[in-house]
């Protein structure tokens, strides 16, 4: 459709390297709050990004008028911006640039529909207060370089979420995210009636009776928070750009440099994964946004820091070759990203880590956490979480906290779970900023003699 | 074009608000002391808010033209009748348009914002951005009102750095000639300052936060002030109007006027005029920001916050304190010195229990004497500081970057028995 004016605009480049991604977003959002609908939006946007390179430094364009003279303009405008400095250090590594097309199909639901199974979900928590956002997408894209490549795609995306407050001596709050690559047809494996009445049933539950966990203890954590562990502590601080410094007015910079490549560095039974390419999952694709082909990356094999996450840009200033970790949102130029970060399975059932605690506490879900600008310094706080007594589950355990650093961390794991399982989000990263969505996905680990407040 | 939907929404007998911006965005991005990037963003949007009762939709046209608006509007009342009822009650009318604020077209020149990157990194800046826009609005409502307004907005955000210490400073205006490059000394001298740190200990402290990590936490109030967050329990100001919320020394206003202000505008997204709204007063909640819909609820008159769906905040403003830096000091006993902080999160909106990173320099000042640490957080609850402030220092700037997402102007302020831990 539109392959005629990308190939105009990179014949008309006069740098030493331009890309031009033209794209296309419809969003449809749906926002009910304590059963109220508060609002319905429909976008639609359209616009086209050029980068360019020239002489080390790089120019971005960007404009929602799709006409061919507007694309000209900013063509030249991108070149004049890059002209305007030279930066001899930057480059772009060499790659097989691909050319392909693929697409992803979703069922599209009515807004009548939408709004009447949303009214369902609210139902169910009628007694709380709550707020329950849905939204789908569609993100068309047009992607072309002067190295070769042109890759067009097509990916639908449904999420939702929702925060449940319930109020009795204390208020306690619960929430969750929902979402897929894909369209309506996810929606039954999302079992969001089911999550919903155990998340209030739990609260209250809390009111009632939780204990409070202070000291020494081992603790197992559920996929739910070693899915955001794997994503906040391994895969930010192994993106490349990080680590040169890019982001360091930012995002920030990494606790990991590049000599450390190679390293031992976590407990043997872990292994981080980030893969584009998991069907359906929320962070989905196939090229990444510089023409690459999207692959499975080990973060970290059997303990050893395996190989961090790389667009052209840091690929070049590392000597090595991207693994087509580029994306970009709409309006945005590419940047490394995240796609699906999660830790790969071991071999413990739940049960046998449970059996060979004394004193510990199992932590299911969190509200609360961050984690310093180099991800050296973390804190994640449990919102369901159990007390774990000479091997059995004993309670509910009020707010356990854990602060640790992530070497601490890595190395306290002596057990890591069967059962994979993935949640979506949405990660921040980049100047402006670029909310892309991921996936973080977890088995359960578990950590020996660890700080619990 | 705006005339032409307008006339295309009372054909089809339907209450709307149209608004058309067009705008011109500019960033320069440095790190390891080169200028790697300059970017440049071009849109022209149309929103369209339509009302048929109480049925609302709300769309969005990217570089309308009359093609696009037709289909946009023809969708929407396709889609009206399937909607649920909302909470719909008519739009306010008010017209005091106050509109004194600074317009300066240059922010947005290469060579005005090369030369104030390149400035912040011959001052020692490391990493930075330069960014900067210009807007022009029109917005219109099917009750025959119009009006016009342009916006200017520039600032740089710059981090140094010195043998693993940091350092990180911004100055924020609506004018280039504003802008002071050489923000970037201050961030190499606390990065200098912060070399050597030890781990600090836990504990309760008496903390001294700079405007940079004030404004963080005063940029999630300003949220937790909007009568939507109130009301979606999104906030620990929920129920409170009236009574006392933080400590007497400590004022608050959102301010759609201020002169200087980035986020100042003449009128908010449903067309109203913007004010200066007293948040607290003397530590008192006086009141939540309300577009007209949230306002009806309340009972009270719109702030002018409008957000169709939800209030948002302008510029938040510290009422002015009237005390140095040095006093400050000299009023805390156990005090640690917090530089800037990032990446705070609520355990609970509604009791306002959050903890948030410090990040750059900190310092642990004990009988005059300083000295660096690091690997804290401050795990608290946001309503207890807030009463546990004592004192606010007179030297407020204008705070706007990556973590604080709308403008604080904010001043150093010493906080007692802050909860601080560690990892």
């Amino acid at each position: 459709m539109y392959e005629d004016i990308l190939e105009y605009a990179i014949d008309k480049a006069n740098v030493d390297y331009a890309e031009i991604r033209i794209q296309k977003v419809e969003e449809n959002s749906i926002l009910f709050v304590n059963g109220s609908l508060k609002g319905v939006e429909s976008i639609k946007k359209e616009g086209f990004h050029i980068r360019v390179l020239n002489d080390g430094m790089l120019g971005f364009s960007f404009s929602n008028s799709l006409r061919k003279e507007s694309i000209i303009e900013a063509l030249e405008k991108a070149e004049k911006m890059a002209r305007a400095r030279i930066h001899h250090a930057i480059g772009l590594s060499d790659e097989k640039m691909e050319r392909a097309r693929y697409y992803v199909r979703g069922r599209r639901a009515e807004l009548d529909e939408k709004i009447e199974w949303l009214k369902d979900i609210d139902s169910m928590a009628k007694e709380h207060s709550r707020n329950i956002f849905y939204s789908d997408t569609m993100d068309e894209r047009y992607y072309a370089n002067s190295h070769g490549a042109m890759i067009i795609s097509k990916i639908p995306r449904i999420a939702m979420n929702y925060l449940i407050t319930v109020e009795d001596e204390r208020i306690e709050q619960m929430g969750r995210e929902f979402g897929n690559a894909g369209g309506w047809e996810k929606i039954p494996s999302w079992k969001v009636e089911e999550n919903m009445s155990h998340d209030i049933e739990f609260m209250k539950k809390m009111m009632k009776k939780a204990e409070k966990f202070r000291g020494k203890g081992d603790i197992i954590l559920g996929p739910y928070v070693t899915g955001l562990i794997a994503h906040e502590s391994c895969g930010h601080p192994w993106e490349a750009d990080r680590i040169i410094g890019r982001e360091a007015a930012q995002a920030g910079k990494s606790f990991v440099n590049e000599s450390m490549l190679g390293e031992k560095f976590a407990s043997e039974v872990i292994n981080v994964v980030d893969d584009p390419t998991i069907k359906g999952s929320y962070g989905f694709y196939l090229y990444d946004d510089e023409g690459v082909k999207a692959e499975k990356r080990y973060l970290i094999k059997n303990g050893i820091i395996n190989e961090f996450l790389h667009n052209r840009e840091t690929a070049f200033l590392m000597n090595t070759k991207s693994n087509a970790a580029a994306r970009a949102v709409y309006g945005r130029e590419p940047i490394v990203r995240m796609a699906n970060t999660y830790f790969e399975p071991g071999d413990y059932r739940f049960d046998e880590m449970v059996e060979e605690i004394k004193n510990g506490i199992y932590m299911k879900t969190y509200m609360e956490w961050n984690i310093d600008d180099t991800r050296y310094n973390q804190k994640y706080v449990g919102q369901e979480a159990y007390i774990i007594r000479n091997g059995e589950i004993s309670g509910i355990a009020f707010h356990p906290a854990i602060e640790i650093t992530t070497p601490a961390f890595y190395k306290k794991v002596d057990a890591a779970g069967r059962t994979l399982e993935f949640y979506p989000a949405v990660c921040g990263k980049g100047d402006p900023m670029q909310g892309i969505p991921v996936t973080t996905g977890g088995v359960d680990l578990r950590l020996r003699d660890v700080m619990i407040k | 074009m705006i005339d032409y939907t307008i006339k295309l929404l009372e054909e089809n007998d339907v209450e709307g608000i149209v608004r058309l911006a067009k705008s011109t965005e500019k960033q320069v991005r440095f790190y390891n002391e080169k200028i790697e990037i300059i970017k440049e963003w071009n849109e022209l949007i149309m929103h369209i808010f339509m009302a048929k009762g109480k049925k609302t939709i709300s769309m969005e046209v990217d570089s309308p033209d009359k093609r696009k608006i037709k289909c946009a509007v023809e969708r929407g009342i396709k889609l009206l009748p399937k909607m649920a009822d909302v909470e719909f009650y008519g739009i306010e009318e008010r017209n005091n348009f106050i509109d004194d604020k600074v317009f300066d077209e240059s922010v947005i020149e290469n060579d005005v914002m090369l030369s104030i990157a390149e400035d912040a990194i011959n001052a020692g800046g490391e990493a930075g951005t330069v960014y900067s826009s210009i807007e022009e609005m029109e917005i219109a409502n099917t009750n025959g009102s119009m009006n016009r307004d342009k916006n200017s907005m520039i600032y740089l955000s710059v981090r140094a750095f010195h043998y693993g210490s940091s350092g990180h400073e911004v100055s924020c205006s609506r004018s280039a000639s504003k802008i002071n490059a050489l923000v970037a000394e201050n961030a190499k001298e606390m990065a200098k300052k912060g070399v050597k740190a030890r781990k600090g200990k836990e504990g309760k402290y008496d903390v001294i936060l700079s405007p940079l990590a004030f404004a963080n936490l005063l940029s999630n109030l300003a949220f937790f002030s909007s009568a939507f967050y109130v009301d979606s329990g999104y906030s620990f100001l929920a129920g409170k109007t009236g009574k006392k919320v933080a400590s007497s020394e400590l004022s608050i206003y959102d301010s759609g006027i201020e002169r200087d202000g980035m986020f100042s505008r003449k009128f908010d997204d449903e067309g109203i005029s913007t004010q200066e709204t007293p948040v607290i007063e003397n530590g008192i909640l006086k009141s939540y920001l309300h577009n007209s819909t949230t306002a009806h609820r309340h009972g009270v008159r719109t702030t002018g916050n409008a957000g169709i769906v939800a209030p948002q905040p302008w510029n938040t403003v510290v009422g002015r304190g009237d005390k140095s830096m040095e006093e400050l000091m000299e009023i805390g006993r156990d005090i640690i010195y917090i530089t800037n902080v990032w990446y705070t999160r609520f355990q609970n909106y509604m009791t306002g229990d959050f903890s948030t990173v410090a990040r750059d320099a900190v310092f642990h000042i004990k009988n005059g004497e300083w000295k660096a640490i690091k690997q804290i957080r401050i795990s608290d609850n946001m309503e207890r500081m807030l009463k546990n402030i004592e004192g606010v220092a007179k030297d407020a700037k204008q705070i706007f970057w990556w973590e604080v997402e709308n403008p604080v102007f904010a001043p150093h302020v010493l906080i007692r028995d802050v909860n601080i831990t560690t990892a």
